[in-house]
């Protein structure tokens, strides 16, 4: 190839950046605009609201966010009910679920015994099958075992299958064996090798999964949807604040309690940032 | 200790060795063995027996009659079920083969190097960290019909619009899959850009030697290099037609036209109906399992595996 056919390609590749970027620029911005606009809507009186949506606020209503603690309210359940709910689900959750997977992986990556292939196989068919409809059958479950309140729904998390189980399976496998078999000689059990051992080794992989474990826990409206009603979470709070006609009355309230719900998890998101971005690949799943 | 003694002693702490060792590996998987008999299997299991049964006054029967519902209803256009299949099968389709493809474009000019491309990937990782609540909530103020969309179209055009864009049937739809796009695209991109990266340096830069343009080293080197990642992604979105309702329930609660098989299963629950749902699952069940492991063996055979 000769130099001018290089810079002809090198010129094009320019157009073409500078064309991605512009739209990069685009979406960005139309990402940002419905909250920056949120955020200046929360500030204004609800008649100042109505009247001109582009306005700037007259007064700018910090108080809002004040209010919004108090009359931010559903089924009788005040902001901070709805947050503690939220981070009581987030957080036991995800430990239960985090802990339960990262068992099962251990186990099975590094015990040989009957079964073992078995149930790798296993945990791999039942995430490719797609089962329509079972829903009817949990909920009735749900009922009859009577776990639809905030302890007993934490049942519903002890799974210790799924993608989770794949990329634990695979960071365990990639840990040496040296040390434990060291332990062993030592006179170390099989708990004091995992947990003292082969966890901390694995710490990096676990934190970044519970992180994301976590932003869905906290996200999940489905969940407290069927299960939590009277015990409503943040996420199904928004939903029947903006469904229950009566709030409307005042709506910058409304989006003060809308944009605290995000908070913290963008404060953990910024900083986590690195270990979220990472670790975020969809790995290959090989049966 | 004579020999015979040591050996005796030695087998009896193998023996002990291997009791404890038997305890521990139960112990460790008894949680998710137990999860998975009660809320899989069992759940499962129970789901195929309901499809055939019916609760009448005389209590639970055994009967065909939730199918042959089924096989009425979907045919008839005043029931929503025939309408949540078209849904489900559109989203499907605009995730897949609109959203998806533009997300690898995106995310190979991103690696590229795009001005500003570190700041882009964590600014579209957003709509996948923030809740779908608050992101649909915020959507349907500003398309609400006296909101700022309305309003700056208003301006731009010069004349009054004032479009119902989620509660009228002609565009709510339309709404729903344009915020699906408009969300989704970012997920992607940051799922499609770790694997980009991931790819050696050198591998990249055989390539550049031999002189190949843009298109060339999208098409021939980076998607086989990330297809596990595309084939995954892939996968997931076919097992997930026909359970995922999409933001139906936040947007409009399968009214105006939007009703999504997912969904449409999620309100018989809410409005306590069991069986019938039980039996359009199963249905869609005996499609979708073929149609999943159809789509993995088709995506298995593109290309090979490879390994770096």
């Amino acid at each position: 190839m000769d130099k001018q056919q290089k810079r002809m390609r090198s010129r094009t590749e320019k157009i073409v950046l500078a064309f991605v970027f512009v739209v990069f620029m685009l979406y960005t911005i139309s990402l940002m605009v419905p909250f920056v606009w949120s955020f200046f809507s929360s500030l204004k009186t609800n008649d100042e609201y109505f009247e001109k949506v582009f306005a700037w606020p007259r007064d700018w209503l910090f108080s809002n966010y004040l209010r919004a603690f108090k009359e931010f309210r559903v089924s009788g359940v005040s902001f901070w009910g709805m947050f503690g709910n939220s981070l009581w689900l987030t957080v036991m959750g995800t430990f239960i679920s985090i802990m339960v997977t990262s068992m099962t992986a251990y186990t099975i990556a590094k015990y040989d015994f009957r079964g073992n292939r078995f149930i790798y196989q296993l945990a791999i068919f039942i995430m490719v099958i797609p089962i329509v409809g079972n829903l009817p059958a949990q909920y009735k479950l749900v009922m009859d075992l009577g776990i639809d309140n905030p302890v007993g729904i934490l049942l519903m998390y002890t799974g210790g299958f799924g993608m989770n189980f794949i990329i634990l399976h695979g960071a365990y496998r990639s840990i040496s064996w040296n040390y434990a078999e060291a332990a062993f000689i030592d006179g170390a059990s099989d708990w004091t090798v995992y947990w003292r051992i082969m966890l901390p080794q694995a710490m990096p992989s676990l934190i970044a999964l519970a992180i994301l474990g976590a932003i869905g826990i906290w996200n999940d409206y489905m969940t407290p949807f069927l299960y939590l009603k009277s015990t409503p979470t943040l996420a199904l709070g928004i939903y029947q604040f903006d469904i229950s006609q009566q709030y409307r009355s005042n709506i910058p309230i409304y989006y003060c309690g809308v944009l605290m719900s995000m908070l913290p998890i963008l404060i953990l998101f910024c900083c986590m940032q690195k270990t979220i971005m990472t670790n975020t690949v969809a790995g290959a799943l090989k049966g | 200790m004579s020999t015979v003694q040591q050996k005796v002693a030695h087998s009896e702490g193998f023996r002990k060795m291997r009791i404890r060792r038997t305890i521990f590996i139960c112990g460790m998987l008894s949680i998710a063995v137990l999860n998975f008999l009660v809320f899989w299997l069992y759940v499962n299991f129970n789901s195929i027996l309901m499809a055939f049964q019916q609760q009448t006054s005389k209590g639970l029967i055994w009967t065909f009659n939730n199918f042959t519902r089924f096989f009425r209803e979907v045919r008839m256009s005043d029931f929503e079920i025939g309408l949540g299949i078209k849904n489900s099968v559109l989203l499907y389709v605009v995730g897949n083969f609109f959203t998806l493809p533009l997300s690898l474009l995106f995310a190979y000019y991103l690696y590229k190097k795009v001005p500003l491309a570190g700041f882009f990937r964590v600014i579209f990782f957003l709509p996948s960290i923030i809740s779908a609540a608050v992101l649909v909530t915020v959507f349907k103020y500003i398309v609400m019909p006296s909101g700022p969309l309305n309003e700056f179209l208003s301006i731009i055009t010069g004349r009054e619009i004032y479009v119902e864009w989620v509660v009228d049937e002609k565009y709510s739809m339309f709404t729903i899959l344009f915020y699906c796009v408009w969300t989704g695209f970012g997920g992607n991109i940051v799922l499609l850009t770790g694997a980009i990266y991931r790819i050696p340096e050198d591998v990249m830069e055989y390539g550049k030697l031999d002189g190949i343009g843009m298109t060339r080293e999208l098409i021939n080197i980076i998607v086989p290099l990330i297809w596990p990642t595309l084939s995954t992604l892939l996968i997931c979105n076919t097992a997930g037609l026909f359970t995922s309702s999409g933001p139906v329930l936040l947007f409009t609660e399968g009214q105006y036209g939007t009703m999504t098989l997912g969904y449409f299963i999620f309100d018989q629950v809410q409005g306590g109906q069991y069986y019938y749902p039980a039996a359009i699952g199963l249905v869609f069940t005996f499609i979708g399992v073929p149609l999943t492991l159809f789509v993995k063996w088709l995506c298995d055979r593109t290309f090979e595996d490879v390994a770096y």
